[in-house]
Order: C-alpha cells, then sequence, then structure tokens
C-alpha cells in the first residue's frame, strides 16, 4: 500500500512538472477569476459599507472553493483522461484496488494542489488586494484535510459516473458552480452545514476573520465537520463501488 | 497456471432486452511454462476472455484461477501473479518516460522497482538508451517494447498479451517474436490473444481458436499442423463443361482454372480419406492429372476453423 501511495505521489508530481504549462495557466486563470470576484464584489458594495469582514470571508470563501474543486474534479478528469489514453484497465488490473488507487491520487493532489498550490495562492490574493492574513497554519491545515476528505467523497461519486457516462464535463462544471454555495455562503442552518466542505468553510471564515484556533471551536462544530466528512468519503466509496461493478458488468471501462 | 473454466459473457444489446453472446462456455487451461495463442476473428470473445481473467469484466458464470486463486473470490491475490499489456501501445503514459512508466505500475502493484534489475529488463528489450526517453517520442515498436517491460518490472510468472502485435512493422514483428520466445525460456508463462499467424506459428506452444464466443479447437500448435498438413491436398483434374458441372453437384466449389485443367484445394474431414476422393473423382468420369500435398500454414488452419 505504501508503495502504491509513493507511486501515486511521484506520478502526480511528474505530471505537474511535465505540463506545465497547463499547471501555470490553472494558476492563472484561478487568479484572475478572483480578482474578477473581489473587485466586482467592491465595486458592488461601494464605499457605504463595511467590507472588511465580507472581503475576508471572500478570499477565504474562494480559496476553500479551490481547494474543493480541486479535490473532487482531479479524480473525476483522472478517470476520463485515463479512459481516454487507454491506461484506465492497467490500474484497474492492479492487485491493489482502484480505490485506493484513487484515494492515494486525491491525497497526492490534495498535497500538491492544495498545499503547495492553494495555500499560496489565498496569500498571494490576499497580498494583492491589500488584505493580511495572520492565521494559524496548523488550525488552517486541519480545516484543510477535514474539509478536503468531504470533496474527495464527492469525487469519487463523480469518477464513478464517470466510469459509466465517460463524457460528464458539463455535469463536472455544474458540481464545480453549485459547490460555490457550499463554501462562499454562510451557513445559517444544519442542512447547510451538512453539505460537503459548508462547515469547513464555515469554521475557516472564522479563523480568517477571528483568528479562532482549531481548540477554540465548539466540539459540535468539530463533530459536524468530521461527521460530514467521513460521511461524504464513505458515500463516495459506496457509489464509486456500485459503478465501478456496474462498469465491469457492461464491459465498459475502458471505453470513451 | 491459469484455468478458465465454463466462462460465459452476455452483453446487453443496445436499446434491447435481448443480450449479445460474448464468451459463450470457454474452457481452457494455460500450462506452467508455456506460450499459449488465444486467436479468432473480430468479435470471437478474445477480448473479453482476457480481460476477464484480468479481473476487468465480471463474467456471468463461470470461474477463472490463477495459480489457484479465484479472480473472482480472490482478486487480490489472483491478480498479483500476472501482469498484463492491454490496447496495445496505449496502456502506458505517454508524457512519463520508459522507467518512470515501469516504476509507477509496478508501484501501483506495492513493488519496488530497483532501477538495476529495471535497467537489466530494458537491456534484455534492447531499449536500455531509450529509458529516460517520453514515451511519445518511441516508435510503435519501441512503444510495444515499453509495454512489455512495464508487464516485467512487475515481476510476475504470468504475462498476459492482448494484440501484441498489432500494428507493428515486420522488423518489429519478427523482434517480437524472439523476445516472446526469450521469456519463455526464462520460465514466464504467456497467454497471448492475437490475429497473426505468423506470430503464432513462430512462437505457440498451445493453440485455441475461438470463433463467435466458443473455442472451436484447442491443440498443441504443431498437432493441429500435422492433422491438417496430412488433410491438405492439391488436386488438379481435366474437366470437362459436364464435369465442372458435376463437380458443384458434389459440393466442390472455388477451383482455379485454367482451359479445360482444374486446380482444387482439399482438406479431408476426419472422416474422409484420399482413396474415397479419388473413387467419387472416378466414379463420375473426373480425370484426375495429379494429386499433391500441400504445405499448411496457420493462415489456412484458421480460415478453415472459423469458416462461416
Amino acid at each position: 500500500m505504501w508503495r502504491a501511495f509513493l507511486a501515486n505521489l511521484e506520478k502526480t508530481f511528474i505530471e505537474i512538472k511535465r505540463y506545465y504549462f497547463n499547471s501555470i495557466s490553472g494558476v492563472a486563470t484561478l487568479l484572475i477569476f478572483f480578482y474578477l470576484l473581489f473587485f466586482g464584489v467592491k465595486a458592488v458594495g461601494g464605499p457605504s459599507i463595511s467590507l472588511s469582514s465580507t472581503l475576508d470571508g471572500i478570499i477565504v470563501g474562494y480559496f476553500m472553493w479551490i481547494v474543493f474543486i480541486f479535490s473532487f474534479e482531479g479524480v473525476a478528469w483522472g478517470i476520463i483522461e485515463e479512459a481516454q489514453r487507454g491506461t484506465l484497465e492497467q490500474v484497474f488490473a492492479s492487485p491493489i484496488a482502484f480505490e485506493y488507487q484513487m484515494l492515494f491520487r486525491m491525497v497526492s493532489e490534495f498535497l500538491f494542489n492544495n498545499v503547495l498550490l492553494a495555500l499560496p495562492l489565498m496569500y498571494l490574493a490576499a497580498f494583492t488586494t491589500g488584505r493580511k492574513i495572520g492565521f494559524d497554519l496548523a488550525t488552517l491545515l486541519y480545516l484543510m484535510i477535514g474539509g478536503t476528505v468531504s470533496a474527495l467523497g464527492i469525487g469519487m461519486i463523480l469518477g464513478g459516473i464517470a466510469l459509466i457516462f465517460k463524457r460528464i464535463s458539463s455535469f463536472i462544471q455544474v458540481v464545480t458552480f453549485g459547490s460555490l454555495s457550499f463554501t462562499m455562503f454562510e451557513t445559517h442552518s444544519l442542512w447547510h452545514r451538512l453539505l460537503p466542505m459548508s462547515q469547513a468553510s464555515s469554521m475557516m471564515k472564522a479563523l480568517a476573520i477571528n483568528n479562532t484556533k482549531f481548540y477554540q471551536f465548539q466540539f459540535c462544530d468539530h463533530v459536524v465537520l468530521w461527521l460530514v466528512a467521513i460521511g461524504y468519503l464513505l458515500i463516495g466509496f459506496i457509489v464509486f463501488r456500485v459503478f465501478e461493478r456496474r462498469a465491469m458488468v457492461v464491459g465498459s471501462l475502458s471505453q470513451y | 497456471m491459469i484455468e478458465v473454466m465454463d466462462l460465459v459473457k452476455l452483453y446487453p444489446k443496445r436499446n434491447s432486452k435481448e443480450k449479445i453472446v460474448a464468451v459463450d462456455h470457454v474452457s481452457f487451461n494455460v500450462k506452467n511454462g508455456e506460450i499459449f495463442a488465444l486467436l479468432g476473428p473480430n468479435g470471437a470473445g478474445k477480448t473479453t476472455t482476457i480481460k476477464s481473467i484480468c479481473g476487468l469484466i465480471v463474467p456471468d458464470s463461470g470461474e477463472i484461477k490463477i495459480k489457484g486463486f479465484s479472480v473472482l473470490k480472490e482478486r487480490s491475490k489472483a491478480l498479483s501473479q500476472i501482469s498484463a499489456v492491454l490496447e496495445g501501445n496505449r496502456n502506458l503514459y505517454w508524457r512519463m518516460s520508459v522507467l518512470e512508466n515501469m516504476r509507477y505500475f509496478a508501484g501501483i502493484r506495492g513493488k519496488k522497482l530497483n532501477k538495476w534489475n529495471a535497467l537489466e529488463i530494458l537491456e534484455n528489450l534492447g531499449l536500455k538508451e531509450k529509458a529516460n526517453q517520453l514515451v511519445h517520442s518511441l516508435s510503435r515498436g519501441m512503444q510495444q517494447k515499453a509495454a512489455i517491460a512495464v508487464c516485467l518490472a512487475c515481476d510476475t510468472d504470468v504475462l498476459l498479451l492482448d494484440e501484441p502485435t498489432l500494428g507493428l512493422d515486420v522488423h518489429s514483428a519478427v523482434e517480437f517474436r524472439s523476445i516472446l520466445r526469450s521469456l519463455k525460456e526464462k520460465g514466464k508463462t504467456i497467454l497471448l490473444s492475437t490475429h497473426d499467424m505468423n506470430l503464432v506459428e513462430a512462437v505457440a506452444d498451445r493453440v485455441a481458436i475461438m470463433n463467435k464466443g466458443r473455442i472451436v479447437v484447442c491443440e498443441e500448435k504443431q498437432k493441429l499442423i500435422d492433422v491438417f498438413t496430412a488433410r491438405a491436398y492439391k488436386i488438379r483434374l481435366v474437366c470437362s463443361e459436364e464435369s465442372k458441372k458435376r463437380l458443384k453437384e458434389l459440393g466442390f466449389n472455388g477451383w482455379n482454372e485454367n482451359g479445360n485443367l482444374i486446380e482444387l484445394q482439399v482438406n479431408l474431414t476426419s472422416s474422409q480419406r484420399l482413396y474415397d476422393l479419388i473413387d467419387t473423382f472416378r466414379s463420375n468420369n473426373i480425370e484426375i492429372e495429379s494429386i499433391e500435398k500441400e504445405m499448411v500454414n496457420f493462415e489456412k488452419i484458421f480460415i478453415s476453423y472459423t469458416r462461416e
């Protein structure tokens, strides 16, 4: 298992390095989109309202959204790409189950995309817009992990759907933009908090605005965070297994 | 080594409740250290059979065992005994080097690939100089070799090769045959599915010919060739128009004609004997000019088993 994880970690790194143009343009797109959002809110709000907390919330919310989409899109696009390339079956033929391979990839992508890319990106976004982020890094990572686990569950669901339907790019876009509502807006009700990433995002805003440390959150906040995270991951695993089985029965693993 | 027992696979027909029979009660076994070829026309069920062995397709019924482990019930143990080259040269990451691919595919099977072992494999395949080259920059033949290298990096006794010579030029195909022979000498068991009769003729120990989802013959290659050589004849007949009509009535067709000279290619069935045939011609007043035993290649054997 450990070797399989290392192999996937190395592959993720190699692909980021080799497809560097794609990696750089991805970062540029995210930054441009952020500026459009940030300055759009500033222009609409005007000087009459106090934007301080709203703007910090936007930075954090947007950053969480990036973490979210990086996490779930990676799996779904990965499966689509592998089916197109023809490597999907080769990975499936490994004695270590494909779900684990996917999980290892997602963790690898979390490390490269979220920790090494999204995190500096957030600081860059804050710096270039004149905001100051003084986060407790341990709390930040804790919340990122908690949030990402639920996103991975969504990724597994999308990955399973991709195994059967193959072309799901439009659906991924719907989930991508739909997920803005989980991460960018305030969580008012328990139902909202049960949405993937929503609780993590809400706690992240408390961290950004009030510099709340992870031990300062209420116990029930932690419970909801991890229940949601593990719940979505489990649902993701189950749904993926069901779709994987279906693809194996109809023989559509490698079709695209 | 590999036992396939009464394998059945049905696929749902599009927009219909009917099912297509892809594999129909197929049974065979691959012995330790042999090269076993699965031969058949397009749609015969070869790839479905290979993919079922690799655990990529769930069969409707039947059992597959690899070194005694059931692919359906002990998937992980069974799959750790085999490595496969599927989808020709598309099964590699084209933007990764040969060495990176080897390391990755060994890694996802939980195996550590020592760099020296990897280079030794590549050297044996004549690919050492290409170790750090990206797969997309290699020729088709080299890519195919790289796929074999990845397979060998997984360090299993059994190799499954699906259409390994597809798209290879003559030189690469010849080289590929010698690679397979040397792998067999090293004790590897190889199951290959192919259309390539030359490959089968050159390397296979045993052959199963599939047609319409069924195995129509499963025999040692040499025995098949011997049986066909013993039964295949080229008979030259001197025929009038009347005799030609008579021949057609007797069920002969598709001969070569040169004036009143006719050249018939005859494959005797197991119940027929040559002198019965001679009697038939004689009793119908068809003059025999010559009879030659025909040299048989595998293509002819294949066609005779898979003909409609």
